[in-house]
């Protein structure tokens, strides 16, 4: 157990934690120059593209170091979006030490603080790296004074590198090993494993990462889990060397998988604890949080034909991403399709981006909405997430919403129109820390739900691209919410209702109503659009009867193409969603959404 | 049981030859292939010919020669091609015969050379009295040669003249509009056809308005010069007939009824059609194809659709459909045919039932697209 060091890497986006990263394994050898490739840890096609890391993973690297030992250094890489945090947490319980790297040229930023008390919080032994000295814009002197002021640390352990170059490569491998703690635990203790990830194999089925704290494992073991309670049978365990290594077992201290016939991540949790079932551990590993959605939307087919591929894709992505919930939902609108809980937006747009992407599945998404607590006379409280569930305002005695604190980066320049921005957008403090010359961080409190509606988009704007966001959850606020309905020709529509502040119910129904007036096309008939809260208009547009739809030649004796020009109509027509009298193509309901989002 | 005499046919003959391609011209149609005109009438007269022997030589009681622009043939040509049609089919005693004519190409001794040939309607695209908006459709006239044209076509002693007109062009105004109708009165035509321009994919004003250069009226603007035109014809005493066609009393022009009310026609050259044996065929559309002899198309027409073309034709003209005509020719009514979906368009006021005919309404003659998609 000497022997072995378990450790994550923190860092703000961008400062190099992916090619730091790659710069350790290549450095141990763990992989061939072959099979390497730019952001080895990262899986799935959108983690490259994006540069996030979506889910964590972990990898084996043997280490020799100068005095001859052999150490085992178990990577665990961490996701690096605040919609993830919770997964980040998990991952940080597998660890006994964590790198802190620091851009040189950008200092301390926001999201290194969060997670540095995050690791803290663990317990964990931290290691301050400096990246990207090789810039020409590194200030090392600066950092280092950071890292003493802003995080705490000793500025005399930080190691400069440049992940870029290998330069210093070698001394954080030294680093590691020297200040890192090993892990502790018992290797004759019960058995108690942690497991911080589950993966999907086609072939072999749930893969689940796992960090032994007590006891051993090995094939053949019948376990138990202790919060969900099933029972399995270990069939292998090895470790993740980029390709999964069969080992003979795994022991307290040690990270690695287990198989043991699990066939949809869905019949576990990530977080939860692995002991053995004829010799159970006293208690499971603390910390054990449940994933929880904070953004739900509803998710149909835009062809309702798709609604099974939908579902089987759904089902797909999830046996993949236990963090991704849904239930079967149904508009009349837009016929069948599933209510979906999101971490964030980002897991949302990860998810539908997957479902276009991988299942070719054309989709319209309904408005993006967070959990509201809803108090009613009668003394019951319940949570609301759906438009359709809204209660009648009459019993309702009171409603609070989550409040998120957000830290948003900007050049001081633009600190004016960021307060602006978090003004627009409900939020109710906003404060200022001057990190630098010329950098500050505006720490506001804010509702999510307004978040969700393209708060970041605007922030890139008014910031010209250098602002950054982050968050956490905070707590539950009073506020005053109310159900907007969108009544086309008089019948509501609910794929396009949606809860928001009364103070800016009017607003968004303006816009709803002049999209639609736009998306759709004229009928026979005048259709009025209206935005409603209680029967109430609060905003409405006309869509004016069209005058003309006839063809004033017949074509001579052509009488074939005027049938076939007939029959596209007839066509045109069956494609369109029926809503009382009136035909309403998709594309309304995605303009409507999508230009609400951006 | 009685037994009705089959009606006379229609004939018809399209000659695809033009000066200029216009601006918004999708028919079948050709600029600078007059070298071509003597090859096509030998064609033409050859399938007229075998056509007469292969139907049995049925009657006709009109004839209507389409382009094209057939005063682009000289007069041996389009009275060789006359001649052929009497051989092959006898011709009705009182038949209604038409010539297209563009101003512009009309001359005395063709004019009396069609009159010779038997010919006693003609056709006269006039379109519009600006030569702004005639530049801009492409054509080659101004109204001046419209003018000399009805001169030219009454000297030779055609009396039945009709003038088709158009309107919804780009930047035309109502008053433009009106201007282009008061010219057209004061030639007193006994037949005007005037239709709102479509604007046809693949053609070069389709490109220009797609692109923004030029800008059609708004759909309020060219319904208000539809009405306009209505109640000035009326006031004329052009009666309308069909949606885009009025007439004096007696001069509807009964080819395009016969087609409306799926008399049998038979069509002669590229991209002519024909209605004959409940099949509709369609003679290779490219002229090229048509000289090097490709076979036509035939479509069979089923029962059902038979009923959809019954009312796809006849709502097109003011009378609508007759119950009883529909239900000599399909073998059950109407509403047997039609059922529950007559309802939605009789509900929204768009069609109507009136003296045992099914008709468009006023409004329902605006939107009879989708009158007849609900029908469908
Ligand atoms: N010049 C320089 N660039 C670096 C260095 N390390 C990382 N980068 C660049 O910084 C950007 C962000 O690095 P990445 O590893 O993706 O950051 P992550 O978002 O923290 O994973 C990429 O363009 C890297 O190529 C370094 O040491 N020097
Ligand atoms: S004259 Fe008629 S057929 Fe000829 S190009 Fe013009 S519109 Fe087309």
């Amino acid at each position: 157990m000497n022997h072995i060091r378990n450790f994550c890497i923190i860092a703000h986006i961008d400062h190099g934690k992916s090619t730091l990263a790659d710069r350790l394994i290549q450095a141990c050898g763990a992989v061939s120059q072959r099979e390497f490739r730019d952001q080895v840890l990262d899986s799935m096609d959108i983690e490259r593209e994006r540069g996030i890391t979506i889910k964590s993973n972990s990898i084996t690297l043997p280490y020799r170091a100068p005095d001859g030992q052999n150490y085992q250094l178990n990577l665990i890489d961490t996701p690096g979006h605040v919609d993830f945090s919770h997964e980040v947490r998990r991952s940080l319980l597998a660890c006994d030490g964590a790198l802190i790297v620091v851009d040189a040229s950008q200092g301390v930023e926001a999201q290194t603080v969060a997670n540095l008390y995050l690791a803290l919080d663990n317990n964990l032994e931290l290691l301050p790296i400096i990246n990207k000295i090789d810039l020409p814009a590194a200030d090392v002197d600066r950092v280092l004074e950071e890292i003493d002021k802003d995080l705490g640390l000793d500025p005399f352990a930080a190691i400069p590198v440049s992940a870029k170059t290998g330069v210093g490569i070698q001394d954080v491998l030294k680093g590691i090993v020297e200040k890192l703690p090993c892990p502790k635990g018992d290797p004759a203790g019960p058995l108690k494993a942690l497991v911080f990830d589950a993966q999907f194999d086609r072939y072999r089925g749930v893969i689940l990462l796992c960090r032994i704290m007590d006891g051993t494992v090995k094939p053949g073991d019948p376990i138990h889990f202790m919060h969900s309670g099933w029972d399995y049978t270990v069939e292998e365990v090895g470790v993740n060397r980029l390709k999964f290594c069969p080992a003979e077992q795994l022991s307290a201290g040690e990270v690695g998988y287990i198989i043991a016939g699990i066939k949809s991540v869905r019949e576990i949790e990530v977080g939860d604890t692995i002991t053995q079932l004829d010799r159970p551990a006293a208690e499971p590993v603390p910390g054990y949080q449940k994933a929880k959605s904070v953004v739900f939307s509803s998710i149909y087919p835009i062809n309702s034909d798709e609604y099974r591929e939908l579902a089987q894709a759904l089902d797909k992505l999830a046996i993949n991403d236990a963090s991704l919930t849904y239930e079967r939902d149904s508009s009349a609108a837009l016929g069948f399709g599933f209510r979906c809980g999101f971490l964030g937006l980002l897991h949302l747009d990860v998810v539908q981006e997957r479902l276009q992407r991988e299942f070719d599945i054309g989709l319209v998404v309904s408005a993006p909405s967070v959990r509201y607590k809803v108090s009613l006379k009668d003394g019951d409280v319940i949570e609301v997430d759906n438009p359709g569930n809204w209660p009648d305002p009459i019993k309702i005695a009171g409603v609070t919403e989550p409040y998120i604190k957000a830290s948003i980066l900007t050049p001081e320049e633009y600190v004016g129109s960021v307060m602006d921005l978090c003004r627009e957008y409900r939020s109710a403090s906003q404060q200022m820390n001057y990190l630098c010359v010329g950098r500050v961080e505006v720490v506001s409190e804010m509702p999510l739900g307004e978040v969700l509606f393209d708060f970041y988009g605007k922030l890139k704007t008014v910031t010209r691209g250098y602002g950054s966001f982050d968050y956490v959850t905070i707590d539950y606020r009073e506020t005053d919410v109310v159900k907007v309905e969108i009544l086309i020709n008089g019948e509501p529509v609910d794929a396009l209702a949606y809860l928001v502040h009364r103070d800016k119910a009017r607003a968004r129904a303006l816009h709803y109503c002049e999209q639609l007036a736009e998306a759709i096309p004229r009928h026979q008939f005048k259709i009025p659009i209206q935005g409603v809260i209680g029967g109430k208009i609060i905003a409405r547009s006309t869509i004016q009867a069209y005058r003309k739809d006839v063809t004033a030649k017949c074509y001579g004796g052509d009488i074939t193409r005027k049938k076939k020009l007939l029959e596209k109509q007839k066509k045109g027509k069956a494609k369109m969603k029926q809503v009382g009298q009136v035909q309403i193509p998709q594309k309304a309901f995605i303009s409507v959404l999508a230009a609400d989002r951006k | 049981m009685h037994s009705t005499l089959p009606k006379p046919i229609g004939l018809y003959v399209h000659l695809p030859f033009c000066v200029r391609k216009c601006a918004y011209c999708d028919f079948a149609s050709y600029a600078g292939r007059q070298a071509d005109i003597p090859r096509y009438v030998d064609a033409v007269v050859q399938e007229i010919t075998r056509r007469g022997a292969e139907t049995g030589h049925p009657s006709a009681d009109t004839i209507f020669l389409g382009g094209g622009t057939p005063s682009l043939l000289d007069e041996f040509q389009i009275t060789r091609i006359l001649d052929a049609l009497f051989d092959a089919f006898p011709i009705e005693q009182n038949a209604e015969i038409t010539c297209e004519c563009n101003p512009g190409t009309l001359t005395p001794p063709f004019a009396q050379a069609l009159r010779q040939a038997g010919v006693n309607r003609l056709s006269l695209g006039a379109q519009a009295a600006q030569t702004r908006l005639l530049r801009l459709l492409g054509r080659i006239h101004d109204w001046e040669q419209v003018i000399a044209s009805v001169e030219i076509a009454r000297q030779a002693g055609f009396e039945n003249i009709n003038l088709d007109l158009m309107f919804g062009l780009p930047s035309q105004t109502v008053s433009d509009f009106r201007e282009t109708l008061a010219a057209a009165m004061a030639l007193c035509p006994t037949h005007v056809s005037c239709y709102g321009l479509i604007v046809e994919e693949g053609t070069p004003i389709c490109r220009e308005v797609t692109a923004g250069k030029l800008v059609l009226p708004n759909e309020e603007v060219e319904r208000d010069m539809y009405e306009f035109a209505r109640q000035t014809f009326a006031e004329h005493g052009l009666q309308q007939y069909e949606i885009s066609n009025f007439a004096r009393e007696g001069y509807a022009c009964r080819h395009n009824i016969g087609c409306w009310t799926r008399v049998r026609y038979l069509g002669f050259g590229c991209a002519a059609h024909s209605f004959f044996d409940q099949c509709r065929t369609m003679n290779p559309p490219q002229l090229d194809a048509y000289l090097a002899g490709e076979e036509p198309k035939t479509e069979q027409i089923s029962k059902d659709e038979a009923r959809f073309e019954s009312m796809m034709l006849g709502l097109r003209m003011t009378r609508g459909v007759k119950d009883e005509d529909f239900t000599r020719m399909h073998g059950l009514s109407i509403r047997d045919a039609f059922g529950a979906k007559l309802d939605k368009p009789i509900n929204a006021g768009l069609l109507e039932w009136h003296e045992g005919a099914l008709r468009l309404t006023r409004l329902g003659m605006d939107l009879q697209n989708s009158v007849l998609v609900d029908l469908m």
